[in-house]
């Protein structure tokens, strides 16, 4: 290798453990090393508490105060671990962005977008009202909001999932990082919104020329988006490869994730497909559940200019 | 109600329109739709947790309220709803306690045993619901949901908190808990992965009605619109053969 080659990210032995109140050490990650190069999409997929959000938390340095860190993280050759508050402020929403599980957490409820947005804007870069004007309209536009004003105006619980998700991503990417941390980022939304996220980020990482740390519990969405994968068990990666390339092991861990529904069979087990019939034969006339004409409605109300749902039939 | 309609501006939205569907005994039909469809305002109607405008409900030819322990609905993220404080057994004995059928010991026995049916080892029983892991707690919940002797378990987003390992391992338990006990379920969800697998029939909801009604086979080929678009997210998002296995 080149001896001035040196990867956007480097993590080298992280290990992270958590004291609890009892006293006891709870290991989340053990001896982790991980490589991104720049424009590199990595993968990092594994079941709940394998230590995938650790590493993103680890990163960022925002572990809480009961976590143990040992090892290294460096930057472009910085060291994070040992990194000065200014260093880190710079790092943090500058270069390294993080989207999570649920925007409506990650989303203070009570400022604007526009603020939100505008706050990390400013922290990180010196322009006049007009430039930050006209940057905001921009990446609101690239995350799919064709009426960008409405959105900054807005305040995150009039916005759907997926649009609160939208509006993360334009936070995040406003100064234009290097490197973007996606923590579940689709979890909370329904599949159609999953995918159109899905489908944005892929545009978004070679419009912006991103390299991402994408963490999931499913193989699927890393298909067309990811480089490399790399999966973690209990805090250790246990394989890393293309997408293809897993497929082949023959660990039931790493199969269980790549190819959940072997799962679902086992000797007794049948498709559903080629169990119908016979249940069918035995209770054919009566049904167990039957559903007529239902209807019900919400009454949706306006108040302070927000919607307010609330029983329909009976007010009061 | 007037001084309502003076303070503020009010209309109303159809959460189910027109809802007509059958489910036949020891069948499985899938419920699917996008965040809003309806899906979960159905769920609550049928379960009796909500009360409809119009239309009804039967179980088994009777009015759904005389029957209401036949059904059992659970939720997403249920494990989680459980009370912390109560133990393993606490939890599963509960349904049968405020029953009433059961002496103290019977309870503890059928909860015993119950917990052996969900794959938990009945020798924790005394451990604290919180202690368990979000697949074991989700466990607890279906134990907790059989202890009432349902016919028919409503599971509305029931697995969405759990990863996919987990859910193919949940959806294993529950067609083998179909075939011992001859239950009839709802399987609402956004998804389709493993309905195939799972589900004879998917009914399809779009802005409180349902747009098609036909069996897991027919998914892929659907002129829908809004079947279409479940279908092509599902091959997006999951790994090859875990959305619609053909």
């Amino acid at each position: 290798m080149d001896s001035t080659y040196a990867p956007l990210l480097r993590v080298a032995g992280l290990r992270v453990a958590y004291r609890t109140a009892g006293g006891a050490r709870v290991s989340a990650l053990r001896s982790l090393d991980l490589e991104v190069a720049e424009r590199e999409v990595v993968g990092v997929l594994g079941a709940s508490g394998s230590g995938k959000s650790s590493l993103t938390q680890a990163v960022l340095r925002m572990l809480p105060r009961n976590a143990e860190v040992e090892g290294q993280i460096s930057f472009r050759r910085q060291e994070i671990l040992t990194a000065g508050s200014r260093e880190l402020r710079n790092l943090r929403g500058g270069e390294i962005a993080l989207i999570s599980q649920e925007p409506a957490l990650a989303l203070n409820p009570v400022l604007s977008i526009g603020r939100q947005i505008d706050d990390v804007l400013n922290a990180h870069r010196s322009l006049s009202s007009q430039s930050r004007k006209e940057k905001f309209q921009l990446m609101l536009r690239d995350v799919g909001f064709p009426d960008p004003d409405r959105i900054l105006r807005a305040y995150p619980h009039q916005l759907s999932g997926g649009q609160r998700q939208r509006a993360a991503i334009a936070q995040a990417l406003i100064c234009g990082p290097s490197l973007l941390m996606a923590d579940e980022p689709l979890s909370a939304l329904d599949t159609v919104t999953q995918a159109e996220i899905l489908d944005l980020l892929t545009r978004l990482k070679s419009q912006m020329n991103l390299a991402m740390i994408f963490i999931t519990h499913n193989a699927g969405v890393l298909s067309a988006l990811a480089d490399r994968i790399v999966v973690l068990r209990d805090g250790e990666p246990i394989a890393s490869g293309s997408l293809p390339q897993l497929r082949l092991s023959s660990d039931p861990y790493v199969r269980g994730l790549l190819c959940p529904q072997e799962n679902l069979f086992s000797s007794s087990a049948k498709p559903a497909s080629s169990r119908g019939a016979g249940s069918r034969d035995e209770c054919s006339a009566q049904p167990i559940l039957r559903v007529r004409n239902l209807s019900k409605s919400f009454v949706q109300k306006k108040v302070f200019g927000q919607s307010v749902f609330c029983k329909g039939t009976r007010p009061g | 109600m007037s001084r309502k309609k003076s303070l503020a501006k009010a209309f109303s939205v159809r959460a189910l329109d027109q809802v007509e569907f059958a489910l036949e005994a020891g069948t499985t039909t899938a419920i699917i739709g996008r965040s809003g469809s309806g899906k979960s305002t159905l769920a609550r109607c049928i379960a009796g947790f909500e009360k409809p405008d119009t239309g009804s409900v039967e179980i088994h030819a009777k009015e759904a309220e005389k029957s209401s322990r036949a059904v059992q609905l659970i939720f997403q993220d249920a494990g989680s709803a459980l009370n912390p404080r109560f133990t393993a057994l606490d939890v599963v004995a509960e349904p049968m306690l405020i029953s009433g059928q059961l002496n103290a010991a019977d309870r503890k026995q059928r909860a015993l045993h119950l917990m052996a049916e969900v794959g938990l080892d009945p020798e924790s029983y005394l451990r604290k619901a919180l202690e368990f892991s979000g697949g074991q707690r989700q466990r607890l919940a279906v134990a907790r949901a059989l202890a009432a002797n349902p016919q028919l378990l409503i599971m509305d987003e029931s697995l969405a908190g759990l990863d996919l390992p987990l859910q193919a391992q949940m959806l294993r338990l529950l067609l083998d808990l179909q075939s011992l006990h001859g239950l009839s379920y709802l399987y609402i969800s956004h998804d389709l992965n493993f309905i195939s697998l799972f589900a004879e029939n998917v009914i399809v909801m779009d802005q409180g009605r349902i747009v098609e009604d036909l069996p897991v086979s027919m998914l892929a080929q659907s002129s829908h619109p809004a079947t279409q678009a479940l279908v092509a997210a599902g091959e997006r998002v999951h790994a090859a053969g875990v959305e619609v296995a053909q």
